[in-house]
């Protein structure tokens, strides 16, 4: 091996150290905004991010009116079954309501939001992830159609 | 250019086996911690209400596991030089083609499936996140707080064992530097560790688990292009065995 290559070996080596020290030393390590749009995953959810959504006939619910069609007055439990994987509840209704889920994976907790129609008119949409058998609370005081979406 | 400087080369062998260790490890070794505190801090800036906040931690992420995949190869390589010191010239030269040919099987079929797992993932993963705000809450429980610090450590040990493997293999051998293959897989598996880590710091760190997957999914297609060369490889080196043998068997027995 010559002087120069021995040389060349060194300054790729050297070079790859240093680019692994700059990446730990001047990247990002700020937590992030959840509620902020970031291209990149923009751009991958438009490439592949396609949704898997929750059969309408997996769901059983009280307050159903037909299949995928729920009459809510107050509240009403939706029993959803084992979807076989994580899969999204699409709820959407042209008024505002409330919806009460637990969070997939062996995560222990609830989330409760309000959902309101959006100004588009495109009405109120909760999407809710779901990867095993469990209950979905929805409530609205005033009444309201919900329609579980497959989409 | 001399002869072949066996303890190096073991040695080589030994680093290569330690980093590969440590990728293999990294889905044992990250993640785990608590990070019930950053989900309910995420959930406020959601403008939701979650509960009691439990059993949420951090994701170990696929990156360093999947870098193994590539660096599979890398350890083929070497282990066969590393089988020529202990094997006669003629049986090395004879299993080394169809060894290759059945390891290169094998890794294909791997690489295939981790492709397949980490493109589903990555596509929960991003289908969840753009559902606000119980998608995005369920990513953030599942893979939102990516240990970044952690994984900084094992991929800069993992970074500094491949570089003595490279150094002791040029030092084992300075001939191996001719062999174009080997220097670009080095290269290949160099790059790579550094690849992910720029990943890691590219984003914030409630994003660096999609990205993670997706540098995971890129390995497993780099370590499918690496095993179809070595299935490429290994052809002619399994006819020259054969002709070998064929031209052993033709011979008149001397005894006979």
């Amino acid at each position: 091996m010559s002087g120069q290559q021995k040389a060349l070996l060194a300054t790729l080596g050297v070079l790859l150290v240093v680019l692994f020290a700059v990446a730990v030393g001047a990247g990002r390590d700020d937590q992030g905004d959840p509620a902020a749009r970031h291209p990149l995953v923009d751009l991958l959810g438009r490439a592949g991010g396609g949704r898997s959504v929750v059969d309408p006939a997996g769901v059983d619910a009280d307050c159903a009116d037909a299949t995928g069609q729920l009459v809510i007055n107050g509240r009403c439990e939706l029993r959803i079954a084992d979807p076989g994987g994580l899969r999204t509840l699409v709820l959407r209704s042209p008024q505002a309501f409330r919806v009460r889920a637990s969070a997939p994976g062996d995560a222990d907790f609830t989330v409760t939001d309000e959902v309101d129609p959006a100004a588009d008119g495109s009405g109120a949409v909760a999407r809710v992830a779901v990867d095993r058998e469990t209950t979905v609370l929805v409530s609205c005081p005033v009444g309201c159609l919900v329609t579980i979406a497959r989409d | 250019m001399g002869a072949l400087r066996k303890p190096f080369l073991l040695l080589a062998m030994l680093a290569l086996v330690l980093a590969v260790g440590v990728e293999v490890g990294a889905g044992l070794l990250l993640g785990g911690g608590d990070a019930g505190a950053e989900l309910a801090g995420s959930a406020a800036d959601l403008g939701v209400e979650v509960g009691d906040v439990r059993e949420v931690s951090e994701p170990s992420g696929r990156g360093t596991g999947y870098l193994a995949l590539v660096d599979a190869a890398a350890l083929w390589t070497t282990g066969l030089f590393c089988l020529g010191l202990v094997l006669p010239d003629r049986l090395h030269g004879r299993i080394q083609g169809v060894a290759t040919l059945i390891f290169s099987i094998v890794l294909i079929i791997v690489a295939l499936l981790a492709l397949v797992f980490a493109f589903i993932e990555l596509t929960i993963m991003v289908s969840l996140f753009l559902a606000p705000p119980f998608g995005t809450l369920a990513y953030l429980a599942l893979w939102g707080f990516f240990p970044v610090g952690d994984a900084a450590v094992l991929l800069g040990l993992a970074l500094l064992l491949k570089l003595a493997w490279a150094g002791l293999l040029i030092v084992a051998q300075p001939k191996f530097l001719q062999n174009k293959g080997l220097v670009l897989l080095i290269l290949t598996s160099l790059l790579c560790t550094v690849v992910l880590e720029f990943l890691h710091h590219l984003v914030p760190v409630i994003l660096v688990s999609i990205l993670d997957s997706l540098g995971a999914l890129v390995f497993a297609v780099i370590a499918l292009v690496w095993a179809l060369v070595l299935l490429i490889g290994a052809i002619p080196a399994i006819v020259k065995a054969v002709r070998a043998t064929a031209a052993l068997r033709a011979e008149p027995d001397p005894h006979g």
